[in-house]
């Protein structure tokens, strides 16, 4: 077998985020001679790249093209946050290096060397003799879904995302749930994320291979219940979860590689729309009139969908681009689950837009024309449809998005989640867009779940969304339930408020709130958007 | 500092100092094309690309940017001709909106440019080119009063600054081919450069064109790079760029580093037009404008 050659066209990625911190240079037993926490996160991560390349040998389909990354976090000397690749000749974000040319690599040498080779265990070293011992475990996990993210946009039909959090099990604060949770969302084509947490710890003697961890280690309780379901491989009907301690990791990779691929995640269950109660708020730019607001909203309570969109403020009737995106979701409920499916759609809008516009000879002054050729208009879209599942009588929800408008999940008014992203740091310049200039899209990225009655959900444009998001970061959560039921004015208060005091960026607002009710108990109430 | 962002209600300031010395009519070393025709091509361009990226679908394009040309050389005696250097209805003013270079162009000149036809080849395609700047005729350049030019422009742009004190600080080009003819123009530049917003101090870049196959030098990031005294001085004249500004350079695979001035020696066409674009990218909202 040529080594060199891909076995299967669909892309995977395994991200390894390691805790790199002073407690990670003790040993697992305190005074003993064992080796040092470290030392064992270096030969797991050392056994997974040997037996990644041993089944890219044997022809596995799942790891044919597989690309792996392996990151430390810490907080340096200065208390910055810092992700560092340890695999030596790693690129850019999202430092991932794909397993043919891990194997190339070696094969080039004159002397194969082992893949451990390439891991680069001095430096992970001297990152943790300099880093402070401060939290940074929901950083990661905020940073794997960043990178996850990122990547998914721009690999269509990929295998689920693989994540191996190596720590020492010491942080499983609501912080580190948030982000967990909101990573576990995250869904790819073929199947939901599969997240695994790997503890080395001086807390216990013995290893835990997925069981329920027992008192006195409660905080491990919380990270299993964060860690995806695997299948047992024992006969016991125990539940099993990606939660291993003071264990070699390989088998819970290898089921999890496994047994990621075998959950599609279907975008919409062929369920009846769920009873929902929905509103929407929306804030236009400071110093902009009220129809010159670029953002978007739809929603329909009685089919429970609703659509938000961001125009790019860069682009030409990007506001009308956005509105046509918000209400077409809304009407045609699309189905995204196949790569070119996006796209035909996104096509079909194109056109409705380019005729609204008026675009065809001496139709457009001549600085409009060159804008309409050159950029065009640019959106966000995030999405959010709630239904019953007949067969459970369950309610699920599900969610695409395109760039970084977010959707928050909201239980007993406490964050349980967001989408897609989960740390205000990764609000970039440059979000993914739909287009209505380029042939072609970014692929969306899709999360699901299961929610109660009862639940709220939000799904708000960019600078609301980082506002929302760190407050929450700050330890000073917004009231959630006050969005069903604030005036208008007053949030709008609100918003100028944190304008004036620099606590968010000027830009155009939306918000629209979502409350998931009992059965049979719908309701709606809504403002209308400008020109809607 | 320089984190403004651009908006009407604190719009930016993009302001061109030409030299209109004689020496300008010059070609490019191997190019049929004259320094002083590359620039008012360049300058044409950018009023037309910053108008285009100030339109968002309504009536006229919006106020984000204030944009001026300010021509300078000297008579047969030496004596400075600096002035406003726009045509049309816009001749005589040191900073005109954006709206009024929308309604004011001084010649709407069509022109061809090669597309693609879908099918493998390339089609000829009219255009129409907007006209606001021309090069002024050889018998109007002589001298380059740099001296002069700074001091010129400093009252023009303390006013815009008490006008717009919050906005991003303007950003000054100076597209020059040669020496100062009116003594050390270090003194003035610093002058101008402590002009300021609140978000910062004016940004002075300086751009030299030359006629000669000498190996230019781009966004240097420190006096030894520099082969002689002038180049020296216009690196201690230049502004430092901006964190966007290295960030766009290095989306051009331009080197540039936290040191990095934003000055160009024995520049051609091309890098002069690359300056432009790192130059003024730190004000504009949208990147792809100088792509």
């Amino acid at each position: 077998m040529n080594a060199g050659s891909p076995l299967s066209t669909r892309p995977g990625c395994l991200f390894c985020l390691v805790q790199a911190t002073p407690s990670m240079l003790r040993a697992c037993r305190e005074g003993s001679e064992e080796p040092r926490k470290l030392t064992l996160v270096c030969r797991g991560v050392e056994v997974i790249l040997r037996q990644l390349l041993e089944l890219h040998h044997r022809g596995i389909e799942r790891v044919g093209n597989l690309s792996v990354a392996v990151i430390a976090y810490c907080h340096n000397s200065e208390g910055k946050l810092s992700f560092t690749p340890l695999l030596r000749e790693t690129g850019k974000e999202p430092f991932l290096i794909h397993l043919t040319d891990l194997i190339s690599r070696e094969i080039d040498a004159s002397e194969p060397k082992a893949p451990s080779h390439r891991l680069d265990s001095n430096l992970y070293h001297q990152l943790a003799e300099q880093s402070i011992d401060q939290p940074a475990a929901s950083a990661a996990l905020a940073y794997a879904l960043h990178l996850t993210s990122r990547w998914l946009v721009t690999h269509a039909d990929a295998w689920p995302a693989v994540i191996l959090h190596f720590s020492d099990g010491e942080i499983c604060d609501d912080h580190l749930m948030r982000s967990g949770r909101s990573l576990q969302l995250l869904g790819s084509a073929s199947g939901s994320i599969g997240l695994a947490h790997l503890i080395f710890s001086e807390k216990v003697g013995r290893s835990v291979h997925g069981q329920r961890p027992s008192s006195p280690e409660s905080c491990w309780q919380r990270l299993w219940e964060l860690s995806s379901r695997i299948s047992s491989s024992t006969s016991d009907m125990e539940e099993r979860r990606a939660l291993w301690v003071n264990a070699n990791p390989w088998p819970v990779v290898e089921r999890l590689l496994r047994e990621t691929a075998c959950q599609p995640v279907d975008p919409r269950d062929d369920g009846s729309p769920a009873c929902v109660w929905m509103r929407a708020l929306w804030y236009v730019k400071k110093g902009n009139a009220e129809q010159e607001w670029e953002d978007a909203f739809a929603f329909d309570a009685s089919r429970a969908v609703a659509a938000i969109c961001d125009g790019a403020s860069q682009g030409i009737f990007a506001r009308l681009w956005a509105r046509q995106l918000a209400e077409a979701f809304v009407a045609d409920q699309p189905n995204f689950q196949h790569s070119a499916d996006l796209l035909a759609w996104v096509r079909g809008h194109r056109a409705a837009w380019l005729r609204e516009i008026n675009n065809r000879p001496g139709g457009l002054r001549w600085s409009q024309q060159e804008k309409v050729e050159r950029d065009g208009a640019s959106a966000t879209l995030t999405t959010l449809q709630i239904s019953i599942n007949p067969q459970d009588n369950a309610i699920y929800w599900c969610a695409w998005a395109v760039g970084d408008s977010c959707l928050f999940w909201v239980r007993d008014n406490q964050l349980l989640a967001s989408f897609p992203i989960a740390a205000t740091r990764h609000f970039v310049l440059g979000p993914a867009l739909l287009r209505t200039k380029l042939d072609s899209s970014p692929n969306p990225l899709r999360a699901k779940g299961r929610c109660l009655p009862g639940d709220l959900f939000l799904l708000a444009t960019d600078a609301v969304a980082e506002l929302l998001l760190r407050q929450v970061e700050n330890g000073q959560p917004p009231d959630w339930n006050q969005f069903e039921v604030i005036e208008e004015g007053a949030w709008r208060q609100q918003l100028d408020s944190q304008r004036e005091q620099r606590q968010m960026v000027n830009d155009d607002c939306t918000l629209v709130v979502v409350r998931v009710l009992p059965p049979m108990n719908s309701t709606t109430e809504g403002t209308t958007q400008p020109g809607g | 500092m320089y984190q403004q962002q651009v908006d009407r209600s604190n719009p930016g300031c993009i302001l061109f100092l030409v030299d209109h010395s004689f020496s300008m009519t010059d070609s490019f070393a191997g190019s049929p094309r004259s320094k002083c025709d590359a620039v008012a091509t360049a300058i044409n361009r950018f009023i037309s690309e910053l108008i285009t990226m100030c339109e968002k679908g309504e009536e006229k394009p919006r106020h984000y940017f204030d944009v001026g040309v300010i021509g300078y050389t000297t008579d047969k005696k030496a004596i400075p001709i600096i002035g406003p250097a726009l045509g049309g209805a816009l001749a005589g003013r040191d900073l005109v909106s954006i709206v009024e270079l929308y309604d004011n162009p001084l010649d709407m000149e069509e022109r061809e440019r090669d597309q693609d036809d879908g099918a493998g080849g390339l089609i000829k395609v009219k255009f129409t080119m907007p006209i606001w700047y021309r090069k002024p005729s050889p018998d109007m350049m002589a001298g380059t009063p740099m001296c002069g030019v700074f001091q010129y422009v400093k009252p023009i742009l303390e006013y815009w600054c008490s006008s717009h004190p919050n906005s991003f600080p303007p950003i000054v080009i100076n597209i020059t081919d040669g020496e100062s003819t009116d003594g050390d123009p270090e003194p003035a530049a610093a002058d101008l450069r402590g002009v300021s917003t609140s978000d910062g101090n004016v940004l002075l870049y300086n751009c030299h064109l030359s006629s000669s196959e000498a190996e230019g030098v781009f966004l240097p990031d420190s006096e030894s790079q520099l082969p002689d005294e002038f180049s020296r001085m216009l690196f201690r004249m230049s502004s430092p760029l901006t964190q966007k500004q290295r960030e766009l350079a290095e989306v051009k695979n331009l080197r540039a580093t936290v040191n990095s001035r934003g000055m160009a020696f024995n520049a051609d066409g091309t890098k002069m037009l690359q300056l432009i674009s790192v130059g003024t990218v730190a004000v504009a909202i949208d990147p792809s404008l100088l792509r």
